[in-house]
């Protein structure tokens, strides 16, 4: 215990090293931030993979892209097909179709790296979303690393983009008529849009700029602000530390975990190469994206059942389930809000909330604290039941996207399906939010039952007098303080009656001082009727979503008050 | 290793890992303070020589297998298209091992031969001490008091106008990425008495070319659909019983003998209307499912498309062959906001 640290220990590679971290710290003097940072703790939990996932996924499609771009010609320019996949011998395509059957038939290894490529792609949005999910219901966003979600959710609109573009390079009939519909989106946006979309493409579409245009973009501008992005989402982790769940000698002041020095940094590196050997074995064995089934992109041609990959899949959704609704506007112009509300409006708000939930959240609850603990989901049934409400609507519009498949497979009438689709819309969200809520409920009650009576043995003890009664052994330690602490470092501030009581003061004064005149002739302060709503409307959405009401209001079975016994 | 006694011993460990506490203290200065939640575990050295022999097969199964990988990229050529087959798989699987096994064996380098312990690290709060923050805000003030931009609004103003144009510059240098829309929406390729040219076989369509209930795609004579602005003008012939098409009103000679022809983008979102259902005489599009009645002159029966397909006037001439009247008197494809 007492033998002094000895310096990095003896050996000759320690020597080194040592001579060469010398030599650099001598330069840099790096040794002062490398002493903190080589032991950055990283909690144990496997859902704390999954923004990894994400970051390696990002650095495969990274490093297999580099080897597409070598033999790639972003270019419309046409071309006779003269490589070795027979089928194609002699077919007028453009370069870039060309090419990419070049990539695939005619350089070693070119098939699998794409076929990698297009897996790590898919695999990048679906880690992000994941991961985000986890963020989410584990309340990780709350302050301080809102700024990091909202980062989170600029990188996943940015991944879908690039996701798009890159899948539509290869000018195939498929991604063809992909790209149609996005200028055919663009088309729609009012006043501006036919300019936006010959600015864009070139021309009317299809425009002979859009495959090099949107080359650079898949390939240096966005790339460029991912790593940007990427790096500032790391740095701001590193600065903050990661959240935790609550349990034995963890608290909102410290984290507690594996040092990524030595032990992290090997393992994650291990899981680099698994994930990266995953992507490796889709593409070995699953094929993807076969373009030159599809054929080169042909204006007046298109086949059954086009899907684009899956992340689309809920635009998709949404301008399938979306009603024919298109006005004429006063002046010989057109409004096409059934191409501007799912594709534009629609995305747009979604992604816009999303990036403000921590905000909305903050403002509604009046929880301004900072939060390194994290909820259970079950502990805030409210936002756990968004999430999952959210999460429904998701997946109706994903299915929406697929419902020729699904009416092909099932032997369906696609009309009702699209029917049954647009009313799930609006019934299931609400239903999923009311039925999650419950089931935390049910959850919660169930902690209250193994806190107070822990777990069931499964042994039947007779009483003498002919009972029959269950035994039960108590929680384990851990456990106990897993469930106590995480119940009540969840629960939402304390209403500040004081503070409360102010601001609907406020509010109702607000409220009432019309008919004074305050010289503007309009009988109110400017603002105060607008606060005074504001206020309202965020008590309203308080009290409907976020109020914790306990399930059971006698004190003794209310699990979350008397939780701690 | 040499010590192959077997007997039980106490894990071989740094000793700046096996007491945590002293590194962290050391590493973390002031903040870092460590708690052994797993101590190390009693080993028997045989069972740690065996994993340590495990690891390392591992690794040696990653190096075979790239091995393996540049075996099959010299002799696998990619003559035909079951070379190309055969060469993902062989390359893919390899590769899939080659990264496989080492992340196994790494992976299980920590689990089974490194010691298992957490840290605790104290977190600070991110706010600074309120004098940083006030000495900040000094200088800062001091700062624009020095630069003067509250005393001197005809700088600041100036200099904003300045700024912002030149933020504005590059919107500008944008302008040439296209040509203005001008009227390109309003029309298409086909022109008055151009003839009906089959898309596939660049031949003239004669009356009886298509069966009843048959259908053809079509261009303006001489125009190929890579052309210029040819990429709205495909248009699907059909030909339809005598009597069945309910004309639209002032339409009665569009149709000539049964035939009618209606632009073939859809005019929700610009896909091609791929299918045509014989028995129930409706178009549908295979993106987002709008359906066209072709007897009641394409309109919408179902799905997110607001308008019919715009229909082609055709007629024929005197040696058979259909001809348009015109080119289409409203503009195809989907909804644009000068549409009117």
């Amino acid at each position: 215990m007492t033998t002094p640290a000895s310096g990095m220990g003896s050996g000759p590679i320690a020597k080194v090293v040592e001579h060469q971290a010398k030599t650099l710290d001598d330069r840099l003097g790096l040794a002062d931030a490398l002493k903190r940072n080589m032991r950055k703790v990283f909690p144990d939990h496997w859902s704390f993979l999954l923004g990894e996932i994400a970051l390696y996924s990002f650095i495969i499609v990274l490093l297999t892209g580099v080897f597409l771009t070598f033999w790639f010609e972003p270019s419309v320019k046409e071309v006779t097909y003269n490589g070795s996949y027979v089928p194609l011998k002699g077919v007028k395509m453009t370069e870039a179709f060309a090419s990419t059957l070049n990539i695939s038939f005619d350089v070693r290894g070119g098939l699998l790296i794409r076929q990698i490529h297009h897996w790590a792609a898919l695999l990048f949005v679906a880690a992000i979303g994941v991961h985000m999910c986890r963020v989410f219901f584990t309340g990780a966003f709350r302050k301080p690393r809102e700024i990091n979600w909202t980062i989170g959710v600029i990188l996943l609109t940015l991944a879908l983009l690039e996701g798009f573009a890159g899948y539509s390079l290869p000018d195939d009939l498929l991604s063809g008529t992909g790209l149609r519909i996005a200028f055919s989106i663009v088309e729609s946006i009012p006043v501006v849009g036919t300019y936006v979309g010959f600015f864009l493409f070139g021309g009317n579409y299809p425009g002979p700029q859009f495959i090099p245009r949107l080359f650079t973009i898949h390939v240096l501008l966005l790339p460029g602000i991912f790593l940007a992005l990427i790096g500032a989402h790391m740095i701001i982790l590193v600065r903050q530390k990661h959240t935790q769940f609550p349990g034995k000698g963890r608290t909102e002041d410290n984290v507690v975990g594996t040092p990524l020095y030595p032990g992290f940094a090997l393992k994650t590196g291990g899981f680099f190469m698994l994930v990266f050997a995953m992507c490796a074995l889709l593409g070995a064995v699953a094929q993807i994206n076969p373009v030159w089934l599809y054929g080169p992109y042909n204006p007046s041609q298109v086949s059954a059942g086009t899907q684009p990959d899956w992340y689309i899949g809920f635009l998709d959704g949404a301008l399938r389930l979306m009603p024919n609704w298109e006005f004429p506007i006063p002046g010989g112009y057109t409004f096409s809000f059934n191409i501007l509300f799912p594709a534009v409006i629609l995305p747009g708000i979604l992604f816009t909330v999303l990036a403000l939930y921590p905000f909305i959240e903050a403002w509604l609850t009046n929880d301004h604290a900072s939060h390194n603990l994290l909820d259970r989901p079950r502990n805030r049934p409210n936002r756990t039941g968004i999430g999952m409400a959210m999460m429904s609507l998701y997946i109706i519009l994903f299915l929406g996207g697929g419902n020729d498949i699904i009416a092909d497979k099932f032997d369906l009438s696609i009309n009702t399906l699209t029917r049954l689709f647009q009313a799930g819309v609006f019934v299931v969200p609400p239903i999923v939010f009311i039925i999650t809520r419950r089931i935390c409920f049910g959850l919660q009650r169930r902690d209250y039952d193994t806190i107070h009576h822990g777990h069931e043995s499964g042994t039947i003890k007779m009483l003498p007098t002919g009972e029959f009664v269950e035994l039960h052994v108590p929680a384990e330690e851990n456990e106990r303080i897993f469930i106590i602490e995480s119940a009540a470092t969840s629960h939402l501030p304390q209403v500040d009656e004081a503070v409360e009581a102010q601001r609907a003061q406020d509010a109702i004064e607000a409220g009432h001082v019309r008919g004074r005149n305050y010289g503007n002739g309009r009988g109110r302060p400017p603002g105060a009727t607008a606060a005074a709503a504001l206020e309202t409307t965020r008590r309203k959405i308080l009290s409907f979503f976020y109020e914790e009401t306990p399930v059971v209001h006698d004190d003794e079975h209310d699990p979350t008050k008397s939780l701690t016994p | 290793m040499s010590e192959t006694s077997g007997a039980p011993r106490r894990r071989r460990l740094p000793a700046t890992i096996r007491r945590a506490k002293d590194v962290d203290a050391r590493v973390g200065g002031r903040e870092v303070a460590a708690h052994d939640e797993q101590p190390p575990a009693v080993v028997d050295a045989h069972a740690e020589q065996k994993s340590e022999r495990q690891v390392a097969l591992i690794f040696l199964a990653s190096a075979a297998c790239t091995v393996g990988f540049a075996i099959g990229y010299v002799a696998i050529g990619l003559k035909n298209i079951n070379d190309v087959e055969l060469s993902n798989y062989v390359l893919g699987l390899t590769l899939t091992g080659a990264l496989g096994f080492l992340g196994i064996g790494m992976v299980l380098w920590t689990k089974l031969l490194m010691p298992h312990y957490q840290v605790t690290e104290e977190r600070h709060p991110f706010a600074s001490p309120d004098a940083d923050r006030q000495e900040f805000a000094e200088v800062f003030n001091q700062g624009l008091d020095e630069l003067g931009l509250v005393r001197r609004p005809i700088l600041r103003r100036s200099l904003l106008t300045a700024a912002g144009l030149l933020g504005v510059l590059p919107i500008f240098m944008l302008r040439d990425l296209g040509p203005k829309p001008e009227k390109t929406l309003f029309h298409t390729r086909w022109t008055k008495d151009a003839r009906l040219t089959d898309i596939v076989s660049k031949q003239p369509v004669k009356v009886g070319d298509i069966e009843i209930g048959g259908l053809m795609t079509v261009m303006p004579e001489g125009v190929a659909i890579e052309d210029k602005n040819a990429a709205t003008s495909p248009v699907i012939l059909i030909r339809l019983r005598l009597g069945e098409n309910v004309p639209y009103k002032g339409r009665e000679d569009w149709a000539p003998e049964g035939y009618v022809a209606y632009n073939k983008l859809c005019t929700h979102a610009g896909c091609p209307i791929g299918l045509y259902e014989q028995q129930t005489h409706q178009l549908f599009c295979p993106c987002h499912q709008s359906t066209f009645n072709v007897l009641k002159h394409c309109r919408v029966v179902f799905g997110p498309a607001a308008r019919p397909l715009p229909q082609l006037p055709i007629y024929i001439d005197d040696q058979g062959y259909f001809r348009a009247r015109s080119d289409f008197t409203e503009p195809v494809g989907p909804s644009f906001w000068e549409r009117g």
